[in-house]
């Protein structure tokens, strides 16, 4: 027993010299740069971190077009979603890991990054003149898609800075069957309400087919359901910063999502519909409308996976009991986290990869959906994308919202609020579900003791 | 000279010998005890600090309040019906039916070894992958199981998209991933059996049935008792089969106390309150697999 | 009745209970591979179409693009070293156990069991880190072993309480020390039981996914993560998805179907007598 206590100490003693030894590595002196140059940190090696998305697909193949440029090598990791932020967590906790570039959605991890000081701001880089070409335009990216990456709500005024450079930008349109309404002769709804009726139609009129789907998984769903929030006059948080998801203006809101779930769509099983399933869907030729991000028609329009190519129609979401139309906005951006060791290398990536000619040429050649004003004012781009999404985006993004509280416990609070979602589509009692949402929310942001 | 060398060649080999229970399992005790002296130690550290993993926010003193919390918690309690559900119903017909099945291969046939063999398949595929086949086969509109139901005449079920269903399906489908192992270890204790009570018997003139429950059954408690204890402390860990086909969904209806503190730490960033769920967690299984391993009368797992 | 039509019957109920389990049982399985051969267009069709033209363009996408040649190589390392070093530190240990009825260390060494996954990700992401040990086959197969390594010692023990200790007195008479017991005695007996944990330990391992997830990068990544980059944003692609893990199973199988005769040996010994 006595050797197996001094074995136990040994073990300890080491392992503890092992965890706390260690200590800062001298860092080098930075090489004299005295002019910008694309070959400037030839050499170095990055290891980027990214999630599975058409993006990530798009520029794994030009990644040796960046290479040939700089000369830095680059190591791509790419995961699914959910793997994707779980690994990413684990390193950012341990505080120890060496991620240069990660994809970060800023409206969803941004306010926790900006609050345990996670991204190194890319002001640093971007009024450096040695480190970023002066082609780079600062000042073309899209506003909306900009103001999201900027820590403003998170972050004390004048202390503000940029999380990332925003690579796509997502935002939700009503895509509809243009054959299936001209058939039938249904008109693009103006309200909600029109939409719930053509929805109700369809579902009991047309064979084989839903009227609309839309999310109804737990979290997944909160993000498409804020613009339903919005157009019912709701908002997440009232003046005095407390959760709102109880007023007249939410439930309504949660009620109309479950009357659409249960009348209009597949029914009760919506609430395991995340974006495969009502991709999936649509793209099957199973649904007359959906409610969602208007950044999938990069699989609408793909003759290899769908069966409604060139039957899509995209309209802005339409109104609610306001008058308004408000939907949301979400971006994807890159971001430096603060393990990185090769931040100049880092930032040569982003820069190449928001670069207006990368953009515009994903925005091109493969739909997908970009930061940048010129890439949606390149005049070629009618001959790619369908015209009503271009002219439905422009108008979308001066009026869209974020998709989430401005909160650090997002995921949290996106599982509360969800899980209301799943109530009301299950037909259970959404005032009273609604009502523990907030407490549970007002807890979730500590806050419980001012709010109900 | 050669006698000095005797001499300490016999005295490293009497400590060797003498030793023996140190030398072979110091190796193993190190390693183990490396592995987990830093999990064990961060979790018992942290658990008495409000900290959500960040060096600009340090961990915050909380005391006991990440445990007082918990009891307040409803998707605490959620969480452990989930488990308790998971767990007992999983075991129940697994074991039963692994035991029935077992018994019907014990009759001599042609092809046995091979079906055997055939059915050790589930649980050999990659448990990920696998669970997202069932998955997609469980989808209420376009999955392969409904179609099958609907050819035969019955009603279509909602699988995993219904809170009601969920838990169930979770449950077929480690059912299907795991009860391989079972068939198979009683499988095998039958082939074990001793022939002379059933010979015995049949002079006695027992039929099948006072065969099978009052000789069969009875020896083949130690058996049984042995993958059913394997199969808990497994069943109260299930993560991979939800995290692939459910996600704890819909609503919370499927997630168990693993999956919860998983996403507690890995999501929320609320280390500290992962920390006190594990240690609750880690208690849950240490008392259940004791009272599992006392039916046998030793320590086993 | 006759006796032998009675028999007769009684025969005819096993196989067709057993064929409709097999039938139940393996249909899964027969649906990933089937999949694995049709088109995405063919995969998403409802009704399901079990009669299609079939391709082979997923396999091509997991060993040209993908290049799954190197998941397997590192699958295989991984598992292989988790395997051999959980016996080399397993098997004495399980040994001394049973000999000298060291119970409390049994209990220690069986506790990995227990543990939680989840609860090693970050205090073990930060050692691995100073150590180096981020994306090494020793990290990862370190990782393994945490689950690995308790259920070797398990079966093991369960196993060699099997073995009558009139063998080990026969052992001590002959003037053998203890290790020389285990070496010419013990282990040549055991080999249907060392075979066992083996292949059990081999199967948790090819298949783990959140200890590689989690300490492997782009150099030593397992196969359970490969195949998880097809499920993408939007989409996920299921002939590459099955595809991935027909390959996955395929060597796991063949591995089991040899020595699954060992298998059934082994695992049951123990329980048993025990």
């Amino acid at each position: 027993m006595r050797k197996v206590l001094f074995l136990l100490l040994i073990v300890f003693l080491l392992s503890a010299g092992v965890v706390f030894a260690g200590g800062q590595k001298e860092k080098e002196a930075a090489a004299q740069i005295t002019e910008f140059g694309w070959r400037n940190f030839e050499g170095t090696t990055i290891r980027v971190l990214a999630n599975r998305h058409p993006w990530t697909n798009a520029v794994e193949p030009l990644l040796a077009e960046f290479t040939e440029l700089t000369g830095i090598e680059v190591n791509l990791e790419v995961y699914p979603e959910d793997q994707f932020r779980s690994k990413r967590a684990v390193e950012l906790i341990s505080g120890v890991a060496e991620i240069d570039v990660t994809m970060l959605m800023p409206m969803q991890g941004g306010p926790r990054w900006i609050s345990e000081e996670w991204a190194v701001p890319m002001d640093q880089f971007l009024n450096d003149p040695l480190l970023t070409s002066p082609e780079y335009d600062r000042e073309d990216f899209l506003g909306a898609a900009l103001d999201s990456e900027m820590s403003t709500t998170y972050a004390p005024k004048g202390k503000q800075y940029l999380v990332g450079m925003p690579i796509t930008v997502e935002n939700q349109a009503l895509m509809y069957r243009k054959d299936i309404f001209a058939k039938y002769n249904l008109s693009v709804p103006k309200t909600v309400e029109e939409m719930y009726e053509t929805a109700k139609w369809v579902n009991e009129n047309v064979p084989d087919m839903v009227g609309i789907v839309m999310r109804g998984k737990r979290a997944a769903a909160t993000s498409q359901w804020s613009s339903m929030l919005y157009t019912f006059g709701g908002s997440w948080l009232d003046e005095n910063g407390c959760p709102a998801v109880d007023t007249p203006e939410a439930i309504a809101a949660f009620k109309m999502w479950g009357k659409l779930a249960r009348d209009g769509s597949v029914g009760q099983e919506l609430v395991a519909y995340h974006w495969y399933e009502t991709t999936t869907d649509f793209s099957q030729g199973r649904s007359a409308m959906h409610w969602g991000p208007c950044n999938f028609n990069a699989i609408y329009e793909n003759p290899e996976k769908s069966k409604v190519v060139g039957k899509v129609g995209y309209s802005r979401i339409p109104e609610g009991p306001t008058g308004k139309s408000i939907p949301y906005i979400g971006t994807w951006g890159l971001s430096i986290p603060y393990l990185s060791k090769n931040r100049e290398a880092a930032w040569y990536f982003i820069q190449w990869a928001t670069s207006k000619d990368l953009v515009r040429r994903l925005m091109l050649e493969h739909m997908i959906l970009g930061g940048r004003k010129s890439a949606w004012q390149d005049p070629d781009l009618e001959k790619y994308l369908p015209k009503d999404l271009i002219e439905g985006s422009m108008a979308s993004l001066e009026v869209a919202k974020p998709y989430n509280p401005p909160v650090i416990q997002i995921s949290e609070v996106r599982d509360i609020v969800g899980s209301v979602i799943v109530t009301a589509i299950q037909g259970g009692d959404v005032e009273a579900a609604a009502k523990e949402a907030n407490r549970l929310f007002a807890t979730a942001i500590g806050k419980a003791g001012e709010c109900r | 000279m050669i006698e000095r060398k005797r001499e300490t060649d016999f005295s490293i080999r009497k400590f060797l010998e003498k030793r023996a229970s140190f030398v072979m399992t110091a190796p193993a005790v190190a390693f183990m005890t490396i592995m987990i002296i830093f999990p064990i130690g961060f979790t018992l550290y942290i658990m008495f600090f409000r900290w959500s993993g960040g060096a600009a926010n340090p961990p915050f003193f909380i005391g006991l309040e990440n445990f007082l919390n918990l009891f307040k918690d409803p998707r605490f309690s959620n969480a452990i019906m989930v488990t308790i559900y998971i767990t007992s119903v999983g075991l129940l017909l697994q074991t039963v039916f692994g035991t029935a099945i077992a018994l019907l291969l014990n009759e001599s046939f042609v092809g046995r070894k091979i079906i055997r063999a055939f059915l050790l398949l589930p649980m050999m595929a990659t448990w990920v992958a696998t669970a997202l086949v069932w998955r997609w086969m469980m989808y209420p509109r376009s999955g392969v199981l409904n179609f099958f139901l609907e050819k035969m005449g019955l009603p279509k079920l909602l699988w995993l998209s219904a809170s009601a269903t969920a838990v169930p399906s979770i449950i077929m489908i480690d059912t299907w991933q795991w009860m391989p192992l079972i068939i198979v270890i009683v499988l095998a204790g039958l082939q074990s059996l001793p022939t002379e009570p059933f010979e015995s018997a049949k002079i006695d003139g027992a039929n099948g049935w006072q065969m099978l429950t009052r000789i069969t059954l009875p020896m083949l408690r130690p058996v049984i008792v042995t993958a059913m204890v394997l199969r808990t402390v497994d069943l109260i860990k299930t993560f991979d089969v939800i995290m692939s086909s459910s996600q704890g969904g819909p609503g919370y209806s499927s997630e168990n106390l693993n999956i919860y503190i998983y996403n507690t730490g890995l999501f929320y960033f609320r280390i500290g309150y992962s920390g006190a769920l594990l240690l609750v967690y880690f208690l849950i299984i240490l008392i259940v697999t004791y009272i599992m391993s006392r039916q046998k009368g030793e320590i086993s797992f | 009745m006759t006796l032998s039509a009675s028999k007769r019957i009684r025969t005819l109920f096993i196989w067709v209970t057993l064929a409709v389990i097999i039938i139940a049982f393996l249909f899964p399985i027969y649906w990933m591979v089937l999949s694995s051969l049709k088109t995405q267009v063919d995969n998403l069709a409802y009704p399901p179409s079990f009669f299609f033209e079939p391709t082979l363009k997923n396999y091509q996408v997991i060993f040209v693009k993908e290049n799954y040649l190197k998941y397997i190589v590192n699958s295989t390392i991984v598992a292989l070293g988790a395997v051999i070093f959980s016996l080399i530190l397993g098997v004495p240990a399980a040994y001394s156990i049973v000999h000298y009825k060291q119970k409390r260390v049994a209990l220690f060494l069986l506790l990995g069991r227990i543990l939680p996954g989840v609860s090693v990700l970050i205090p073990w992401f930060v050692v691995y880190a100073r150590l180096k040990l981020i994306d090494t086959y020793t990290g990862v197969i370190m990782a393994h072993m945490i689950q690995i390594f308790p259920l070797v010692v398990w079966l093991m023990i369960t196993y060699f309480k099997e073995i009558p200790s009139s063998l080990h007195d026969q052992g001590l008479i002959d003037g053998c020390s203890i290790y020389g017991i285990l070496q010419k005695i013990i282990l040549p007996l055991s080999t249907p039981g060392l075979a066992t944990a083996a292949v059990l330990a081999f199967i948790f391992s090819w298949n783990n996914f959140m200890f590689s997830l989690v300490f492997a990068q782009s150099r030593t990544m397992t196969l359970p993560i490969a195949a998880y980059k097809f499920i993408g944003y939007g989409e996920i692609d299921w002939g590459g998805i099955t595809a991935a893990a027909t390959v996955i199973t395929l060597p796991v199988m063949i591995l089991g179907l040899f020595i699954q005769r060992w298998v059934v040996q082994g695992l049951t010994l123990g329980a048993v007598k025990g």
